[in-house]
This record gives structure tokens, C-alpha cells and sequence, in this order.
């Protein structure tokens, strides 16, 4: 290959200049600008004057200077924000010089084409885990568990001193604690199989806590058991609660002295254990954010010096309620007592919270109905009473519920029916707030990834079906192909029989040629639909001659069929915005799609309307036209139960193509029959 | 001024909440939050003159991880069940739903909604279909809680048949 004559070197130039944006430096020895020109001022070089040192202007020539004989070339180089280019470094004639030309769209394109190729990664990268081990191994199972597979063990162990007045912690608890560890720990494994992490040695002499995490539901409960079982053979130990938070609610008193309570979050756990247990509680910071109340309404002792925190014991009676409700409000809970009238009355302060869900009665009688009788606490009541009628020891749940507070936050309540020890019928009312939180936000998880799951189960479902309309469609052209074939193996053909049998086969071949390129080129349009096109009239495509074009390529399949083909009101050039090569496979795939469905002997009619602005091609036949229903979808990617099992890819392209170049494409019944197919196209002005 | 409690029922994320955000405050997130337990609203529809006062139970989704208790819909006057037109087996469950519903509160309104209307590219559910399937006493009301499109009339809707207005 030779060099360019001159006169087109010159032409290339003249494009490089106008496109490029080129701007040169030329250096002298210890990188001092000696002449400099072009587009500097795109480079971020605007006032470069003789003299500068370069290299304090330009980053991207630190240490690239001196420059060696040899040009190096340094593409996409990022020179100045969301500003791209190809720097050239060299010496010629004995002075150094800086090249640079512009590269910021071609950067940008690449890395829109790179992000697209991204996403594909990831969406591939969740399709193979959503099409592995992810129903089975972890929605079912976290179905079966209520949430969460795992739970959490807690074991703490209640430690009763000798005398009421004395404390509990003293050297010897400490070692019968120690002591009690161990024997739980051991027992625990040889029962359960687990292992169990105690926690801070501090925390473990105060509270004889054990925890261990990543246990199944099923196993801490059963560590939980197990513990009990053990527990009344230790010394000094008169009780425990064990909890397993993320486990379904449960109460299960084993034994008049040992309750045991299974239930999230742990603060309910403990609350419950104060109304059902024997009146022996042990709380740590970790566990209890409110405590002040807790030491005055229980006597006993408290620890908060020694250990990471307070430490209440009572022994004798089971707390009274009115004892309790003092507690509880530290908690954050309002205990109610409820007379048979349905009419509430406060067993302690009544927080601001509750405002909200209860009013004031009467000021004679004192009491409190719930806000609304239509309300979510209305409407639990009668659950309650029904479960108080029952007689049965235990409570009842309202399950969770939000209203929004004066300041329009959403808050979360709960309220739990109960029996007090003395008969009475007990109303708690509890404002959740971490407990919701963490609840929402699993539940937020698991059906996040389920609807992740589900729209690629339909995604690939959706593939599955497009892959047999698409063989289907192969299908067609390949029997009429091997019918022609078998024909022309049959002897005594008169030939001209045999040119037309050629002739059909061939046909049929570029046809199914046809459809394969159809398919590939689908594909490669979703990833081309960000490039660019041509909108310049000098450059842009000729709609006429493009319709030419695909009009005569189609003629003589139209001819096997009986279906004339015309063109209408092409004379004179007619540019739009678009690509010619695309643009003309936009309208074959109308054409096929006409052919298809229009009988032997009817026309079909290519026609071009101006409208302002734009051009409408429209292809009218006179088949059987299309099902106003699937006609909204027809150029959808997949028509569910579109006509004889046909992918309609052809007419999907159409849209995507049309729409990246601002066009659009659509179906409207023909006058008298049969299908008008347009394409809106935007005029190259 | 007349009073009714209505419920939300329909499988997880199909848009009951942001229904209700949209009717109660006209406002609608693209994030999804899902409801936990039960949330009520209120709302006073203008209907021919009266003003009718919705308290609306917007219930948790039903699905594997949490089940609907039947004692929230005593009480209710009517409902709306609610399906996703991009997800056809929310169909199906909102027609379960249905079930429950009539098994405690008996032959009260329901009115089928199927949401998300403005994503048509994934529209996969036909809503004639549904009606013939169903072989319910009214048609199901296509909505967007995005687009606000047939929200308001579908509240308006039950709030009439609820007070024997006709439909
Ligand atoms: N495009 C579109 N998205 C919607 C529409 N309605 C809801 N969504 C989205 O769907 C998701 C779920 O909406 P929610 O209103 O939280 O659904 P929900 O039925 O209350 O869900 P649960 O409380 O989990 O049962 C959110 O991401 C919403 O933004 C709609 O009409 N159009
Ligand atoms: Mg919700």
C-alpha cells in the first residue's frame, strides 16, 4: 500500500484537525515551552506562554520528560475533568514535542459500553446463583424457622444468695459461678453437641452468661432445656431464663421455680420472665437500656459497679402486678388491668406514647378505652377476651402494628394479654422500636431476594420460550428447502422444473439467512443502542434509497408468493437521522413481516408521508391484520402467544433501532383490512 | 359522618402501602419498605355530596414468612385486594385472600386492583382474563401507585359499594 496522494493527505488532515481538536508543545531542553499551539485551551492549557515549565502546567507529562527518540503514545489520558486524550510524546528534527488530540468521546462511549458489560456481568453472576442453591438452601428453610435459621443462646443464670439482705456477689459466688459455667458447658455438650462461648470473664462472673450465635432454632431451645435440666443441681443457682432470640415465642415453665422463656427480643423475654417467673431477675446493659425503676421497684441488691451492669434479685412471692407495672413503665411498656366492661385502668404511669391509642374514659370513672373504635387495639381486645375467657395460663400476642405519631413518623406498637397472679386480666402495651427495626429489616432481605429470584426465574423463563420460537422460525425455510432438494433427487425433471426447484431453495436459504441475522442482530442492538448515528444531512441515510433497496430484495420472494409489491413517492433524496445499513434492515423486517401474512393475489403498499419534522414510511397488507390485544405488544421482545410460535424478533428490533435514532415504529388496522406497520423517522435537517 | 373500616390485603410488594401513601398523601417512593404487621391510615372521601371517613388497615404482604391473622379483618366493611400485573401468581393469591376475607367478614365489597400499570414492558396479566378466571361480580381495576392512575377511583369504588351505592 502506498502513501496518500497528496491532495487526499490533505483532505485527511483537514478531518483530523476538525475532529480531533489537535494542540502541540514544543520544548526546549529542561521542559520549557519554546512554541506551543493548536487547541490548548480544550487541554487545559489556556494561557501557556513561552518559557513555562510544561510539566507544571500538564500532570500528565510528570516524569515522561525528558523525551526519548523513540515517540511513545499515551492513549486516553484523563487531562482535566470528564476530558480525554491522546497524548504523543516524541523528538523530531532535535526538538521535543507534545501532541495531543481529543479522545473524550470514544473514552465515553467506552466506558457507557463498559458499565452495560458490567451490569451483564452481574445480572449473569445472580442468575446462576438464583438458579442454584438459593430457594431450597435459603428461603425454604428460613420459612421454616420464622425468619431466621440461626439463633442466638443466652443462658443466664440466676444466682440466690444465702441471706435476702446480703449480696450476691461476693468471692464465693464467683467461683460457684465459675463452677456452674462449667458444668454447663459440659452438660451442654454432651446433651446438645454444642460448644458455647462465655462472654467477658467480668460478665460471666456477675451474670453466669453464656452465649453462643449460629445456632439452628431447633438446638437452642435444646441447649436452653438442657441448661435447666441442670441448673437445680448447682449451688446457689435458683433459677434461669433461657433465651434464644429469633426464635418463635415460647413459654415453657419447666418447673414451679425454673421458667424458662424463648422469645425475641430479648427485652420481651425479660419482661415476660418478670410476670410469670418466680421473681428472681438478672438484667445486664446489653439487655436493658431503661434500668432506673428497676431499683427501687425490686429490693435486693445491685451491681452496676462491679459488673458491666445491674444485677436485680428478689426471692419469696412472684411480684405483684402493681409491683410489676412500675418495672414495666421503665421498660417502656404500660401494664393495664382490664375490667369486664372492656373499660382499661392504668397499673402506673401512663407514657406520653400511648396517648395516641387510648382515651380517657370519664373523669369519673378513670379509666381508658382504646382511641378509635374502628383502632388496631379495638379490634385485639376482642382476641383478648376471648383468650382471658379460655382461662389458660401463657399470653396472648396482638402482633405488631405502626400508626403515625403527631410528628408523622411511623411508630410500632404491640400488645400482649395476660393473666396476673392473681387472676387479673392484664393488658401490655409495648412500643417497639429496635425490635421492629430488625424484624422489618429481615423480612425487608428475604423478600427482596425473593423478588430478585422470581423476575429472573421469569427472565429465563421468557428466554426459554423465545429459543423455541426462534428454532421454529428456522424451521420453516429449511423444510421448503429439503422438499426442493428431494425434488431435484428425483430423475426426469424437465429443467426448467430444475431451475425453478433451485430457485426456490435458494431462496428459502437466504431467507433463513435472513432470520439468523435477524436474531444476531437483536442482540447486538441492545448493546449498540447507546452509539451514535448519523444526523448530519450531508452523512445521514436516504430514506428513498433505502427503501429502494429493501423493496428490491424482497421483490422476488413477494413474486413466489403472488403478492405484489409497490412503492409509492420515493423520487428525490430524502435524508433521515439514522444508519443506512440498519435503517434498511428495519424496513426488510417490516416487509417479511407483511409478506408472511398476506395471502396469495393481494397487494401490499409501501408508502412515505412528510410530516412536520419527520417522515412516515407506512407498509400496509392485506392479511388478516392483528388481534387489538396482541397489537399492544407486538413489538415487545417476546409476544406471549404470538401467531405460529414466531419469536416477532424482527419487529422488536425495529422499535429498539427506531427509538435509539428518536424515532418510533407502530401497528394500526388498515382501513378494509389487513395491517398498516409505520416507522416515524426524524428528518436530517 | 360515616365511618368504615376497609383492609389492604394482597401478596408481599404488590404496592398496597404505596396505594395508600398515594390516596392519603399523595405521594409516591420508588424504595421499597415492607409493612410489618399492620399500619392504618385514615382518609375522608367526598362521595356525592357525603363525607365518608376510610380507616384503612394496610396489612402485611401474605406469603411464606408472614401469614395474615384472620381477627384483623373483623370489623371490615370491604376491601381491596391487591395483585402486581408484572407478577401473575399475585393473582392468585389475592383471590385466595378473597376467600379468607368472606369466610370472616361474609359477602362484603372487594374490589380486585392490579397495580403497577405503568410498567407495561413487564405487564404480564390480562385483566379480562382475570375477570373470566374469577368469574367475579365486578371487573378488577387496573392501577399505578406511581402514576396515581385509578387509585383515588378505586377507594371511591369500594367506598360506594360499601354504602350500597351501586357500583
Ligand atoms: N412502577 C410501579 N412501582 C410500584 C407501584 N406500586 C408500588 N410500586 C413499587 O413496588 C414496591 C412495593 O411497594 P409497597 O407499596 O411497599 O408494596 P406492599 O404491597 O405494601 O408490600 P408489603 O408491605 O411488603 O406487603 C416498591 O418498590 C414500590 O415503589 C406502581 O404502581 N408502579
Ligand atoms: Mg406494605
Amino acid at each position: 500500500m502506498g502513501a496518500l496522494p497528496g491532495f487526499l493527505e490533505e483532505y485527511a488532515m483537514s478531518i483530523a484537525v476538525r475532529r480531533r481538536s489537535p494542540a502541540y508543545v514544543l520544548l526546549g531542553p529542561d521542559a520549557r515551552v519554546v512554541e506551543a499551539g493548536g487547541e490548548l485551551a480544550r487541554y487545559g492549557l489556556r494561557d501557556l506562554a513561552v518559557g513555562d515549565d510544561v510539566t507544571a502546567r500538564a500532570d500528565f507529562l510528570a516524569g515522561m520528560l525528558p523525551a526519548s527518540d523513540e515517540t511513545i503514545e499515551l492513549p486516553a489520558l484523563t487531562v482535566g475533568e470528564g476530558q480525554h486524550a491522546d497524548v504523543h510524546i516524541g523528538v523530531a528534527d532535535g526538538t521535543t514535542f507534545v501532541l495531543l488530540f481529543d479522545a473524550t468521546a470514544r473514552v465515553m462511549r467506552q466506558s457507557a459500553l463498559q458499565q452495560k458489560g458490567n451490569d451483564l456481568d452481574l445480572l449473569r453472576g445472580r442468575t446462576v446463583r438464583a438458579a442454584g442453591p438459593l430457594p431450597a438452601d435459603h428461603l425454604v428453610d428460613a420459612a421454616n424457622v420464622n425468619l431466621r435459621r440461626v439463633a442466638v443462646v443466652r443462658v443466664h443464670l440466676i444466682l440466690v444468695g444465702e441471706d435476702e439482705d446480703e449480696p450476691v456477689l461476693d468471692s464465693t459466688r464467683v467461683v460457684e459461678t465459675r463452677r456452674a459455667q462449667r458444668l454447663v458447658r459440659e452438660e451442654l455438650r454432651r446433651q446438645a453437641g454444642l460448644t458455647l462461648e462465655t462472654g467477658a470473664a467480668e460478665a460471666c462472673a456477675a451474670f453466669g452468661l453464656l452465649s453462643t450465635t449460629g445456632v439452628p432454632e431447633r438446638q437452642a431451645i435444646d441447649a436452653a432445656r438442657a441448661v435447666l435440666a441442670i441448673v437445680g443441681l448447682i449451688p446457689g443457682v435458683a433459677a434461669c431464663i433461657g433465651v434464644a432470640s429469633g426464635a418463635v415465642a415460647a413459654s415453657e415453665p419447666t418447673s414451679d421455680a425454673v421458667p424458662i422463656v424463648i422469645g425475641p427480643p430479648f427485652d420481651h423475654a425479660l419482661r415476660l420472665a418478670l410476670l410469670v417467673g418466680p421473681g428472681c431477675v438478672l438484667a445486664d446493659d446489653e439487655t436493658v437500656t431503661h434500668t432506673q425503676g428497676l431499683e427501687r421497684d425490686f429490693v435486693g441488691w445491685t451491681g452496676s459497679q462491679t459488673g458491666p451492669g445491674p444485677l436485680f434479685v428478689r426471692r419469696g412471692n412472684p411480684p405483684r402486678h402493681g409491683e410489676l407495672a412500675g418495672v414495666l413503665s421503665a421498660l417502656g411498656v404500660v401494664l393495664l388491668e382490664v375490667r369486664q366492661d372492656g373499660i382499661l385502668f392504668p397499673t402506673g404511669v401512663v407514657p406520653d406514647w400511648a396517648d395516641a391509642l387510648l382515651e380517657w374514659e370519664g373523669r369519673a370513672s378513670g379509666g381508658l378505652r382504646p382511641a378509635d373504635e374502628l383502632s388496631f387495639l379495638a379490634n385485639f381486645l376482642v382476641d383478648a377476651a376471648e383468650f382471658w375467657d379460655r382461662g389458660e395460663v401463657g399470653f396472648q400476642r396482638s402482633g405488631i402494628w405502626t400508626e403515625l405519631d403527631e410528628g408523622g413518623e411511623n411508630q410500632a406498637f404491640e400488645a400482649l394479654a395476660l393473666v396476673g397472679s392473681g387472676g387479673e386480666r392484664l393488658l401490655a402495651l409495648d412500643f417497639l422500636s429496635e425490635a421492629y427495626t430488625e424484624r422489618q429489616e429481615l423480612l425487608q432481605q428475604a423478600r427482596e431476594t425473593r423478588l430478585s429470584f422470581e423476575a429472573l426465574q421469569a427472565e429465563i423463563q421468557k428466554k426459554d420460550v423465545l429459543l423455541h420460537c426462534i428454532v421454529h422460525d428456522l424451521k420453516a425455510p429449511l423444510s421448503s428447502i429439503v422438499g426442493a432438494l428431494s425434488l431435484l433427487n428425483t430423475r426426469e425433471l424437465a429443467p426448467d422444473k430444475v431451475a425453478s426447484l433451485l430457485e426456490i431453495g435458494l431462496r428459502q436459504a437466504q431467507r433463513q439467512e435472513d432470520l439468523i441475522r435477524q436474531v444476531l442482530d437483536v442482540f447486538a442492538a441492545e448493546i449498540r443502542e447507546l452509539e451514535s448515528f448519523e444526523s448530519d444531512p450531508r452523512r445521514a441515510p436516504d430514506l428513498s434509497q433505502c427503501l429502494r433497496d429493501a423493496v428490491d430484495s424482497y421483490r422476488p420472494a413477494y413474486q413466489d408468493a403472488d403478492v405484489e409489491l409497490t412503492l409509492d413517492a420515493t423520487e428525490g433524496e430524502m435524508r433521515v437521522v439514522g444508519v443506512a445499513d440498519r435503517l434498511e434492515r428495519a424496513i426488510a423486517n417490516l416487509l417479511e413481516n407483511a409478506l408472511r401474512y398476506s395471502p396469495a393475489g393481494t397487494r401490499t403498499e409501501v408508502a412515505v408521508e412528510n410530516e412536520d419534522g419527520h417522515v412516515r414510511v407506512t407498509i400496509s397488507d392485506r392479511g388478516p391484520g392483528v388481534d387489538p390485544e396482541v397489537a399492544e405488544k407486538l413489538f415487545d421482545r417476546f409476544v406471549r402467544g404470538s401467531a405460529g410460535g414466531s419469536s416477532g424478533l424482527g419487529l422488536y428490533y425495529c422499535r429498539i433501532t427506531l427509538r435509539s435514532w428518536g424515532g418510533s415504529v407502530g401497528y394500526e388496522p388498515r382501513p378494509g383490512g389487513g395491517s398498516v406497520f409505520w416507522l416515524r423517522l426524524v428528518r436530517a435537517l | 359522618m360515616i365511618r368504615k373500616k376497609i383492609c389492604l390485603l394482597g401478596a408481599f410488594s404488590v404496592g398496597k402501602t404505596s396505594l395508600v401513601q398515594r390516596l392519603v398523601h399523595s405521594i409516591f417512593s420508588e424504595r421499597y419498605q415492607t409493612t410489618v404487621g399492620v399500619r392504618i391510615e385514615k382518609k375522608t372521601l367526598m362521595l356525592d355530596g357525603n363525607d365518608v371517613s376510610l380507616v384503612i388497615w394496610d396489612l402485611q404482604g401474605e406469603d411464606e414468612f408472614q401469614k395474615l391473622r384472620e381477627s384483623y379483618l373483623r370489623g371490615s366493611s370491604g376491601a381491596l385486594l391487591v395483585a402486581d400485573g408484572t407478577r401473575p401468581h399475585t393473582v392468585d393469591i389475592a383471590i385466595l385472600l378473597r376467600d379468607r376475607l368472606r369466610d370472616v367478614c361474609g359477602n362484603v365489597p372487594a374490589e380486585l386492583l392490579i397495580n403497577k400499570a405503568d410498567l407495561t414492558d413487564e405487564w404480564a396479566v390480562d385483566p379480562r382474563a382475570v375477570a373470566a378466571l374469577d368469574g367475579a361480580d365486578s371487573e378488577p381495576i387496573v392501577t399505578s401507585a406511581k402514576t396515581g392512575a385509578g387509585v383515588e377511583g378505586a377507594f371511591e369504588s369500594l367506598a360506594r359499594r360499601i354504602l350500597g351505592g351501586g357500583a
